[in-house]
């Protein structure tokens, strides 16, 4: 039985904890590759010229991200501007939201108007703009975590030192690790994402396993792809992360000081309020085209259209709900476990980012479908849980692990080994503590990451497609599958209510965690 | 327990030796002041009697009692009946101060009632009373470390064991503070063993010093015998 005091002294059980939780979580994924590696690896990954576009694709991404997302993230870890938590807010959002939405709001602007036959958007531009945004983010938001992490005193030397240029290049090169490492994985996210391919016409790899397993109901073929797809994904991430694990899990986890003063400086606080204006604009901009099919609908229609969409909201929000609850559960819990087990060790936390970008790189369709291989191959008494909502929930819950984990890693690198210590001399059992003092300590993070991995599970289309039982798809997934048939008002509305729902539930979020905070 | 005993510890941490054969023996009743520059070994010393951390090599024991061996921490910290006060005070912020101190008493075997009232004495020994209520983060420093010292003294311990928890004071504050504690354990019977590179704190809290410098013993004794035969800084600091 753990002590408090284990739980700040090295173990055994800390790898032996890692080691369990990454062989379940990799579980599906390796089922998929002992299936996929069967066939002709090699040759698949020439199907087409989907895999070169879809590498294509990422490449864009990842340098567009980087090259944008790099300056402004470090900038507004020391600048005070104009509407600060605001534009943060708005920059952060499109990774919360289906990439589809983005792509549907693009493509009906481009249409409304650009130039026949399909607009100015069509293709690679159009997946590009699409995924843009949530790549932005992403390296954005790493920029900022990882420049924030400069202590005042260090912020002040540079200063003294060479004025706020040199302050702004100590700030570039703190974050340029970590933000190379987020740009790429922006890019990678990219190319297990099938909606924008196919909404602008553009084959991608993720589109063409989608179609070998809903179209041509080809299990061993799309296991096969996916197995390539992976091997692909891997390849690229895995030497960059291996060689930064251990100096990013120092940086990102370290105790950092925390209310760093932020000052304002005329020209660095106009360029960055100029410059997230120019992130946002990448969000508005699809949000009124997504709109805009609302906006030409006559009133009768429009009527229809809403009551479709609330009928189709209601329809599936219980669905919608569970799949998400279930995710963020299970996440946040096998999250908990990582963090404890890695503790203040930078070569363990070093393990956990490493087994987290392992997992963020493989395609989404991949332990999705080693899952339904498993189900495939078990025996007919195990349906109800191999093929039941729960499973969709826990195979969500898996894929979005990485984000809990990063989340509990910091949360848990907040608390202070005294405490332990304290308790371990005070004879304080490892319940009471968790009780008392870890877990209301740590439950800002363990809240937030049920909140996040909740709202991806909600935006994500691939996995509730392969896994989610008949009849019981989610509001994402329902837009997804109804956009290329229904009245554009009606997949218009769907997005709105979809937007309207996420947008409640992050200002809820928002909310609890800033009551949180001043408690 | 009437002594605690250090044979031929040694240390090792980050791999570098934090100490180096120590032989030290503590009793009860005669608080010592563990003096010595950053990095001498000091707080890796209380951390080893406190059970802490177990000894790279060589023993620990109170009595009669072997706490600790090479590589193995054999009574647990909450049976060796010590207390510690950390460099930072490690007060758990979620937490009142009244209930930093109650929860402070979870192996007692008092009532609920009565470890509410036991808390509540202790912070009124350290004046602190009226602040019961209040979260660590609303206390002034002074205040934070009073508390830290009733949560300490709560459970009664044989020994105190202080790692520099006045060094971010004000003198003014530091030099009240060191005379509260000395009353305090006085009255609850707990010696202290008090880590400071002040040596005029450790002057006034104690009655005799141990010496590190590079995780070496360099002198023992009371302060009269340190005066008469420095062989330290700090010694012959004592005799100016």
């Amino acid at each position: 039985m753990l002590s408090c005091l284990d739980l700040e002294q090295p173990g055994r059980w800390r790898v032996l904890l890692i080691g369990s939780v990454a062989l379940l979580v990799s579980t599906p994924t390796l089922l998929l590759f002992r299936r996929g590696m069967q066939g002709d690896l090699l040759g698949e990954l020439a199907w087409g010229n989907a895999l070169e576009s879809s590498l294509g694709l990422a490449a864009g991404v990842a340098g567009a991200s980087f090259l944008l997302g790099w300056p402004l993230g470090s900038a507004a870890a020391l600048y005070r501007f104009p509407a600060r938590g605001l534009l943060l807010i708005m920059t952060s959002l499109p990774l919360l939201m289906p990439s589809l939405l983005l792509a549907l709001g693009w493509s009906a602007l481009s249409l409304a108007t650009g130039l026949p036959p399909r607009g100015w958007l069509d293709g690679y531009v159009g997946c590009l703009v699409s995924f843009v945004a949530s790549g932005l983010a992403l390296v954005t938001l790493t920029a900022l975590a990882a420049a924030s992490a400069i202590p005042e005193n260090q912020r002040e030397a540079a200063r003294l030192f060479g004025g706020e240029r040199a302050l702004l290049r100590n700030a570039l090169r703190s974050s340029l690790a970590p933000t190379a490492l987020a740009a790429l994985l922006a890019g990678i996210l990219t190319l297990s994402d099938p909606a924008p391919g196919q909404i602008f016409s553009q084959r991608t790899a993720a589109g063409a396993i989608l179609e070998s397993f809903a179209a041509r109901n080809d299990l061993v073929l799309a296991s096969r792809q996916s197995a390539a797809l992976a091997l692909a994904a891997l390849s690229l991430s895995l030497p960059l992360l291996l060689a930064s694990a251990r100096g990013l899990a120092l940086l990102t986890f370290a105790r950092s000081p925390l209310n760093t003063s932020l000052r304002s400086v005329a020209p660095a606080s106009a360029t960055t309020t100029i410059g997230f204006l120019c992130v946002t604009t990448l969000l508005m901009l699809p949000a009124a085209g997504l709109t805009l099919p609302l906006w030409h609908a006559p009133s009768t229609s429009l009527a229809g259209a809403f009551e479709a969409a609330f009928a189709r909201a209601s329809d599936t929000a219980l669905d919608s709900l569970g799949y998400a609850l279930a995710a963020g559960a299970l996440s946040a819990g096998l999250a908990l476990a990582l963090a404890a087990a890695a503790g203040r060790s930078a070569r363990l936390q070093g393990a956990v980012l490493a087994l987290s970008v392992f997992l963020l790189a493989i395609p989404a369709a991949a332990p999705a479908l080693g899952l339904a291989s498993l189900a495939a191959a078990a025996p007919p008494w195990a349906d109800p849980v191999l093929r039941g909502a729960l499973m969709v929930g826990v195979a969500l819950g898996l894929r979005f692990l990485p984000v809990a984990a990063l989340l509990m890693l910091r949360a848990w690198s907040s608390t202070a080994p005294g405490w332990f210590e304290v308790a371990a001399l005070h004879g304080i059992s490892l319940r009471a503590f968790a009780g008392s003092i870890l877990l209301p300590a740590l439950a800002p993070g363990l809240l937030l990451s049920v909140a996040l991995v909740g709202l991806l599970a909600a935006s994500d289309v691939v996995t509730v497609l392969l896994l989610h039982p008949p009849g019981r798809p989610s509001l994402a997934l329902s837009i997804f599958t109804v956009m290329a048939n229904a009245p554009e008002a009606t997949v218009a509305a769907l997005c709105v209510v979809y937007g309207a729902a996420a947008g409640a539930l992050v200002a809820a979020i928002a909310g609890r965690a800033r009551a949180l905070n001043r408690t | 327990m009437t002594q605690l005993a250090l044979r031929r510890v040694s240390h090792v941490l980050g791999g570098g030796a934090a100490l180096q054969s120590i032989d030290l023996e503590i009793a009860s009743g005669e608080p010592i002041a563990v003096l010595g520059p950053s990095g001498a070994g000091k707080s890796t010393l209380l951390r080893l009697l406190a059970g802490l951390d177990a000894p790279s090599q060589g023993e620990v024991w109170a009595d009669n009692r072997l706490l600790s061996r090479t590589g193995r921490v054999l009574v647990p910290p909450h049976e060796r009946r010590i207390s510690m006060v950390f460099q930072d005070l490690a007060l758990w912020p979620n937490l009142s101060a009244l209930d930093n101190v109650r929860l402070g008493l979870a192996r007692s075997p008092l009532s609920k009632q009565d470890r509410r009232t036991r808390a509540l004495a202790m912070l009124a020994l350290c004046r602190l009373e009226p602040l019961a209520a209040r979260l660590p983060a609303a206390l002034s420093g002074g205040e934070q470390q009073r508390v830290a010292l009733a949560r300490a003294l709560a459970p009664e311990p044989d020994w105190l064991l202080l790692d520099e928890p006045f060094s971010s004071l004000d003198p003014m504050l530091r030099d009240q503070l060191v005379a509260e504690v000395r009353v305090l354990a006085a009255e609850q019977h707990a010696t202290v063993v008090f880590v400071t590179h002040e040596l005029a704190d450790a002057v006034a809290l104690t009655q005799r010093a141990a010496v590190l410098d590079h995780g070496r013993l360099i002198e023992a004794g009371t302060w009269e015998t340190l005066r008469a035969a420095p062989k330290s800084a700090f010694s012959r600091r004592l005799a100016r």
